[in-house]
């Protein structure tokens, strides 16, 4: 029976290498979630659990499935200080540094419990002869995503201060770190985008990036006044989420963008394909965002409806899910207002400030914007 | 203070253009190429009638010293003003005065091109007569690799044009030997619409491209132009292709074919490599970004006339216009899809069974295509592996006339294991959805067939339908649910009992996708530190956070169970339920947790002393 187990585990995992290193499907995680299952329950086979983990780590982190990746990290860390001699930290510290920089999206997630974190981190670097800048860097991303900008300019100088070496985050990932705060934490949009101009026109990406970029210019552009811009950089980001739930953030951002821009069609579609990737996944400031941005887009369909009610295909999954897709917009709208509050308020709470709640607001003023644009053919 | 010029050291760049810029020193045959399409195009801007051509000539090294090369063409030439200012001066180019609009046209646009030869060369001699002045003297450059160069008035019998002369250096002879040449002349430039020329050893030239773009060329029937575009692919790619899709594109100006990999060449993992032509110049053989990710089972051969490429000249910049390209290129590859299914059921049968992971993901993708290719689509059912029409109309079949049919999947391979035996022994069929794509399409499935239901199973479910106890039954079974629930209660699961198929199944453990996750956060926590403990306690934990549900259900219709009813012992009852409850964590592949090795040890141990003394007292009674 455990000889069943462990050989099927080793498949799996064979079956998920071959899908590629650049698949970061929910499939393949689902694969090597079982293969760790599998190594587990033979139980006699440490470097078949360490192996399916590794690839679990990196394959759900890129695909947004932050948890699943803490969890197999977990396990692997243990092994490290329970054997160092034959299980190397050094092979852990690249992951380190995603799995603490997506601490800060779960609210029962204690701050001090990211710094301890973010302690033992930077020790494990010093340890294998690495410098400190991605320390700086992750410190920075969860100063920022937790509302500390205070903490966050500190950050940024001392990454800054701190040369590139071995152990440094990819090139095109730290300068979508510079965009984000320099769009974020110093509200200049204009620095920020110029900054970002690399990752933009394509000379500059990688795994990550720019996704998230593509999706977060959209509305600075807007506002400044660079219409013509936001159209492909749109096109271009909505081309690259593929199947990343990772990506749900950056979906709230497009459909912020298509509410404003009057494309509300194209927003419904998009917007009714991800739903779910926001309700069902665990990662909460994920869907914090996308939450927004379907609030923003309900929210202008409803100004500008004649029916109060619209047909919307929703994950079952919901507590008020309709089997004739027919929906009150008012009641809808009410209802992700209560879920953006709760998770406000959660939020809040742990970083003991009102970061959150602005967002919320932010979200509102957003509606002053009226910025129509014809994507259509496009 | 004064100002300085910036000195350039040549040896350093060619050195950089060389081991950095350039896979290989080949490329000076495409540079030149490239320079003389360009002249020539440049000419036919002051002559709009001039055909053009371009000649090559091998001169053998004397002793058999390393040869001399002549690239001669009939394009714009050079006046002395531009040599200077053009050819002799790095980065400059004569190509980008206003760049948007010659962009469509010239291929050069960096000014570094020329600089190429010099990974073959150490000298590079150029004549030259400018074509703008009919009067035009004709110059001789020499440019040395050591930075230095001069500039003569020369003699020039023919018309306008260039002739450049490169003459090996020893360490590169097998870079212009003469065969290698002629296989580069006619890679590189084998698509040019102007005719090459090559001789060598003083023969007659003969013209290379005389045919030009299989897929441009008229053929007396389909047949024909299969045989010859598929052989076109063999030769192109040293593959048998199993077919080839017509591409076109306006954005970005594509023409070509995408080659339809046989499945031991198209990889999963992706990105294929693609041969591009860039006006009609060979660009690269490795070409990853031109297609959407989901067209991993072609390969293309196509030219471009409206790209950017980066100054290696193998890729292009990922900028909005390739990201046009890319999805102009996709709708031609899914029209093409569409098409076949209409038309050639057959062919497109043959691709599928190849490639549908492909077809899958393109599917997820984009709604229409599902829609066309829906049936052929493969599914692993409890039935076997069958394509979704047929199992739609066995699950048509399987209904009254006027119902609904109801297609129930599992989300994950283990489920499926799991459940797939108690779904045979019930009659149901089953898809394993845990496989790539095949939950999403599935869950989509309704919108395009909206007289189908789908739901998701997880063994929970099937044991929902389960037959319900009749009140004989349950009261019968009371007792044993009761203390089933108090032994499973720590261990977060809760109790039922129901009668199901098959009857040798004990118990069931059923459990959803939250309750498994936390499954797998207390494994790990076994061997972390309180911060990792708390850590993983905050991604399980949270707002709207959902315990989940885990249940074990009873099979009354399994004898050991029913005997179980009948037990006194509450002792004896909760070590039996316990083993039950591991057994079946263990039928379900599920790794144990600590308290559940616990049982598993303990658990054997007392059953065995609980039967032994049953036993003697049995015996020892006088
Ligand atoms: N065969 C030729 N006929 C006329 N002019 C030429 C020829 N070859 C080169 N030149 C001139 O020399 C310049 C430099 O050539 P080079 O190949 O280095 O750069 P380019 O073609 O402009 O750009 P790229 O680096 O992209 O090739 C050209 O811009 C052109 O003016
Ligand atoms: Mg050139």
């Amino acid at each position: 029976m455990t000889d069943v187990d462990r050989s099927r585990a080793q498949e799996l995992i064979d079956r998920a290498r071959a899908m590629g290193f650049f698949d970061h499907s929910p499939a393949k995680v689902a694969l090597l979630e079982e293969a760790v299952r599998l190594a587990d329950a033979d139980g006699t086979d440490d470097d078949l659990r360490w192996d399916a983990r590794h690839e679990l780590v990196h394959t759900a982190t890129f695909c947004g499935f932050y948890e699943t990746a803490l969890v197999a990290f977990a396990w692997q860390l243990g092994k490290c200080d329970e054997n160092p001699e034959r299980w190397h930290e050094r092979d852990l510290l690249w992951q380190y540094k995603w799995i603490i920089s997506s601490l800060h999206r779960f609210p029962g997630i204690p701050l001090e419990r990211i710094d301890e974190t973010t302690e033992d981190m930077a020790r494990r670097y010093e340890r294998c002869g690495l410098n400190q800048r991605p320390v700086h860097d992750v410190r920075r991303r969860n100063a920022l995503f937790t509302g500390n900008l205070e903490a966050t300019h500190e950050h940024y100088r001392l990454w800054k201060a701190t040369p590139r070496d071995s152990g440094a985050d990819c090139a095109a990932c730290e300068l979508a770190n510079e965009f984000d705060y320099f769009l974020v934490a110093r509200e200049q949009p204009e620095e920020a985008i110029e900054l970002a101009e690399p990752l933009l026109d394509g000379r500059m990406s990688c795994a990550v990036v720019p996704l998230s970029c593509l999706a977060q210019v959209l509305v600075p552009l807007l506002r400044l006044g660079r219409v013509e811009e936001t159209v492909a950089h749109h096109l271009r980001g909505i081309g690259l989420i593929d199947d990343r739930s990772r990506a749900i953030g950056s979906v709230g951002d497009h459909l912020d963008y298509l509410a404003i821009t009057g494309n509300h069609r194209r927003g419904i579609a998009l917007l009714e394909r991800r739903f779910a990737w926001a309700s069902e996944g665990r990662n909460l400031s994920g869907r914090f965002t996308f939450y927004l941005g379907a609030w923003v887009l309900l929210s202008r369909i409803a100004e500008r409806a004649r029916k109060p009610t619209r047909k919307l295909r929703l994950p079952r999954s919901l507590p008020f899910w309709r089997e004739d897709a027919t929906y009150r917009l008012d009641e809808l709208l009410a209802w992700l207002e209560g879920e953006l509050r709760g998770l406000a308020d959660a939020f809040d709470r742990r970083n003991g400030n009102e970061w959150f709640a602005r967002r919320v607001t932010a979200a509102r003023e957003l509606l002053a914007l009226d910025t129509p644009i014809s994507l259509a053919g496009r | 203070m004064t100002d300085h010029r910036f000195q350039i050291d040549l040896g350093g760049i060619i050195d950089l253009l060389a081991n950095h810029l350039y896979s290989t020193p080949q490329v000076y045959v495409r540079e030149l190429l490239q320079n003389a399409i360009d002249a020539i195009t440049a000419r036919r801007a002051l002559e709009p009638d001039h055909a053009g051509s371009i000649t090559i000539e091998h001169v053998a090294g004397r002793d058999g010293g390393p040869a001399t090369l002549l690239f001669a063409d009939d394009g714009v030439g050079l006046t002395d003003d531009e040599v200077h200012q053009f050819l002799a001066t790095i980065g400059r180019s004569s190509k980008r005065a206003d760049l948007d609009a010659l962009r469509s046209e010239f291929i050069g646009q960096f000014g570094i091109g020329l600089l190429s030869c010099f990974m073959v060369s150490d000298e590079i001699v150029m004549i030259t007569r400018s074509a703008r002045d009919p009067d035009a003297k004709a110059l001789r450059f020499e440019g040395r690799a050591d930075g230095t160069y001069t500039v003569t008035p020369t003699d020039l019998e023919s018309g306008p044009g260039t002739q450049v002369w490169v003459r090996a250096k020893p360490a590169a002879a097998e870079w212009v030997e003469a065969d290698a040449l002629e296989r580069l002349l006619l890679r590189f430039g084998g698509l040019l619409p102007v005719p090459i020329r090559f001789s060598s050893g003083g023969a007659e030239p003969r013209v290379l491209n005389a045919e030009g773009a299989p897929w441009r060329r008229r053929y007396a029937s389909a047949e024909e132009e299969r045989e010859a575009i598929l052989a076109f692919g063999a030769e192109m790619f040293e593959v048998d292709m199993l077919d080839f899709i017509p591409l076109r594109s306006r954005p970005g100006e594509v023409d070509g074919v995408a080659f339809v990999l046989p499945p031991s060449h198209a990889t999963v993992t992706g990105a294929s490599n693609h041969r591009v032509y860039l006006r009609n110049m060979l660009l690269s053989e490795r070409v990853d970004n031109l297609l959407p990710s989901w067209a991993f089972f072609v390969k293309c051969v196509v030219n471009c006339n409206g790209l950017r490429p980066t100054a290696g000249r193998e890729s292009f910049y990922e900028d909005a216009d390739l990201e046009a390209t890319r999805a102009a290129l996709g709708k031609a590859l899914r029209s093409w899809l569409v098409r076949t299914a209409e038309h050639d059921p057959a062919r497109l049968d043959a691709l599928i069974r190849v490639h549908h992971r492909s077809m899958k993901a393109l599917a997820v993708e984009d709604e229409d295509f599902y829609r066309v290719i829906a049936d052929w689509l493969p599914f692993e059912t409890t039935g076997g592996r069958i394509p979704l029409g047929e199992l739609r109309s066995i699950l048509r079949a399987g209904v009254p006339p006027g119902a609904r049919p109801l297609l129930r999947f599992t989300k994950t391979v283990d489920e499926f294991r799991q459940v797939a035996p108690i779904a045979t022994s019930q009659r149901l069929t089953l898809v394993n959805a845990g496989w790539d794509y095949d939950e999403e399409l599935l869950e989509r499935l309704p919108v395009i067939d909206p007289g189908i239901d789908v739901e998701p199973v997880a063994a929970v479910d099937l044991v929902a339908d389960f037959e319900e106890l009749d009140p004989a039954e349950a009261d019968r079974a009371a007792r044993l649910l009761a203390v089933a629930e108090r032994t499973l209660a720590p261990h977060r699961c809760s109790a039922e009992v129901r009668r199901f198929l098959p009857a040798e199944l004990p118990a069931l453990y059923g459990i959803g996708d939250a309750a498994l996750f936390r499954r797998s956060v207390d494994i790990a926590k076994e061997g972390a530190d309180e911060t990792w403990s708390a850590l993983m306690d905050g991604v399980a934990g949270g707002p709207g956070a959902d315990p989940g549900a885990a249940t074990l259900c009873l099979n009354l219709g399994n004898p050991l169970v029913g005997k179980l009813t009948r037990v006194a012992d509450e002792e004896l009852l909760r070590r039996a339920v316990e083993l039950l409850y591991v057994q079946s964590l263990m039928l379900g592949h599920h790794p144990l947790r600590e308290t559940e090795m616990t049982l598993l040890n303990e658990g054997l141990l007392a059953l065995i002393e609980l039967g032994i003394d049953a036993r003697g007292g049995e015996e020892g009674r006088p």
